[in-house]
């Protein structure tokens, strides 16, 4: 580790397991899903109402359910120095205006109430679909590396709104079951709510500041399938692309990587790209693999900072959770993925994500020590 | 206050409404519609043979057309064919607001039940980029930035992706009041950018009035 070496020094999450990193973490070793039905608006059309919903956020109603999270992530946030860069990961939806045209919350509403919130001077929006995330942590990763940035504070938010649901449902990507990850049988995704917080700064920020490293945010890669707007490659090409990018920039070797987190929406494309990918790097290698979805859902433009999260409590460990609702593997995944907890033989965690328009974004933690 | 960038720009082309002129070369281009503009940029030319993939053209919205026909005309300023190891960014304050109310007005009409898949994909403010890298086949890494229009935060971006060594040249989106600006930066040189410069401020530093 040198002076520049990206570390994050602190994280939290609040999903649809409750306040805290431990009750995700927890829940996933549980082996839990938390999907339940959502009465947040008329769903009865829809193809499933199941979703992954944060309890206690909505109390005084959807439209208040960002303002809610970040109050939740503000005291993290203000652990960081006021000069700190706020990166707000987001899908740049209008978060809610269907019925409510007069209280619409833009994106940049949002960024700006998280500036205050947050007490920070400076943000910005990085909106890459699904892996909005992990692009935010690409950038951040080269920023503190050449020296422009020395601090952040990295945040996520999406929450089930009518707006993405039916989105979804349009596109028929929704489970009619439940989102089983990886498994034979799956039939689709299930959306969830979530808010986290990755605070990162250099090395030597870290200990000026007297913050102990919990991870290293050792590399990251992007890339774009340029193929289809929705469907990604069927072979993973790309996707691959961004792995090898990252590990290449840390100069790495995939045998150096202990486990994947991945992106695993539970739709039959996604995944069955992904298995292409990992094997495409990975080879015949047995790499340890799982995908958070199972049990908390897609929470869209804020997935890859819970996979962050994880991935740290992963490092911190040495525990690699089970899939949650994996009950038959497909048979390419079947080496990969596992509904037992097992141990982090290797302490380095890939998580990658892809959204929409082919953006693929990976990055690779490290354990502090 | 000036910053100096390890890398040079070598075309664009600013779009307004349906007249597009490029800054390097000085073409100029204008259709009745987007089809019309389509079939006159997209033609190949004796100095500009490459055929671009335009078979999905009519999916896309006004916008993301210009975004696809901009993209091309950026490459043909600068005389250089699209290369696969290209970035693109956005860098916006508007978001997608008139394709999410499109989205949801449609939503509403079908009864809050059977919205257009095409046009929720449309909300996302990533999605006229992409359907320009399809269109010219760049798979380098891509995504939308908001920063209050902190331009330097958009110049640092750029030199953040020539630092990944497998990025040949970044392609800068810049949309705002109905005017869409694309240049096209390769690295090498330096550039020497005053603190509040955009891209229609710094292509016309560069090149002159268009």
């Amino acid at each position: 580790m040198d002076d520049r070496t990206p570390v994050i020094v602190d994280c939290d999450l609040y999903t649809a397991f409750g306040p805290g990193v431990d009750a995700c973490w927890n829940g996933l070793l549980d082996n839990r899903a938390v999907f339940s039905d959502c009465s947040r608006f008329h769903n009865e059309k829809f193809s499933t109402s199941l979703a992954a919903l944060a309890p206690g956020a909505d109390v005084n109603g959807t439209q208040e359910i960002p303002g809610f999270f970040l109050d939740y992530l503000a005291p993290t946030a203000k652990k960081m120095p006021r000069d700190a860069e706020l990166f707000l990961a987001s899908t740049v939806g209008e978060i809610e205006y269907i019925d409510n045209p007069e209280r619409r919350c833009t994106c940049d509403m949002l960024l700006e109430r998280a500036l205050k919130v947050c007490e920070k001077d400076h943000g910005r929006i990085v909106s890459a679909a699904c892996s909005s995330s992990n692009s935010a942590f690409v950038s951040l990763f080269r920023h503190v590396r050449s020296g422009r940035l020395d601090s952040a504070v990295v945040i996520g938010t999406d929450y089930v709104s009518e707006f993405l649901f039916s989105g979804f449902a349009t596109l028929r990507a929704l489970a009619r079951t439940i989102a089983r990850p990886y498994d034979r049988n799956r039939d689709g995704l299930l959306l969830g709510d979530a808010a986290s917080i990755v605070n990162i700064c250099s090395a030597k920020k870290a200990a000026e500041l007297g913050l102990k490293p919990r991870a290293v945010l050792a590399s990251g890669g992007m890339s774009c399938d340029a193929v289809h707007i929705t469907a990604p490659m069927p072979h993973g090409e790309a996707l691959s692309e961004a792995i090898v990018h990252a590990l290449d920039q840390a100069g790495l070797k995939p045998d150096s990587i202990g486990a994947v987190i991945g992106h695993g929406t539970g739709t039959r494309y996604n995944d069955d790209m992904e298995i292409q990918a990992i094997r495409r790097v990975f080879g015949e290698r047995p790499v340890p693999m799982l995908s958070v979805k199972g049990a908390c859902g897609h929470t869209l433009a804020g997935a890859g900072l819970v996979e962050a999260v994880v991935g740290v409590k992963m490092l911190e460990t040495g525990l690699i959770p089970p899939q949650t609702s994996l009950v038959t593997p497909e048979p390419e995944a079947a080496k990969y993925v596992s509904s037992e907890i097992r141990k982090l033989e290797i302490p380095r965690v890939l998580c990658m994500n892809s959204g929409f328009g082919g953006l693929n974004a990976v990055i690779i933690l490290e354990a502090a020590s | 206050m000036n910053r100096v960038y390890p890398w040079h720009v070598i075309g664009g082309v600013t779009v307004d409404g349906l007249s597009f002129r490029t800054w390097r070369r000085g073409l100029v281009y204008s259709g009745e519609d987007t089809l019309d503009a389509k079939a006159k940029v997209s033609e190949p030319q004796d100095e500009f043979p490459h055929v671009y993939g335009l078979d999905n053209f009519r999916r896309g919205d006004t916008k993301v057309r210009t975004y696809i026909l901009a993209s091309i005309l950026a490459h043909r300023d600068a005389s250089v064919d699209a290369v696969r190891e290209t970035a693109v960014i956005d860098f916006g304050r508007q978001g997608c607001h008139e394709q999410d109310i499109e989205y949801f007005n449609d939503y509403l009409e079908h009864g809050r039940h059977l919205g257009r898949g095409h046009l929720f994909v449309g909300t996302l403010p990533t999605t006229p980029q992409c359907e320009a890298a399809i269109s010219l086949k760049l798979t380098g890494p891509g995504f939308y930035m908001d920063a209050f229009d902190r331009f330097p935060v958009l110049w640092d971006e750029v030199t953040n992706f020539f630092e990944m060594p497998w990025i040949r040249r970044v392609m800068v989106c810049r949309f705002e009041s109905g005017k869409l600006t694309v240049l096209l930066a390769e690295p090498g040189d330096t550039l020497e950018i005053p603190d509040g410069s955009g891209p229609e401020d710094l292509l016309r530093r560069i090149f002159g009035e268009a």
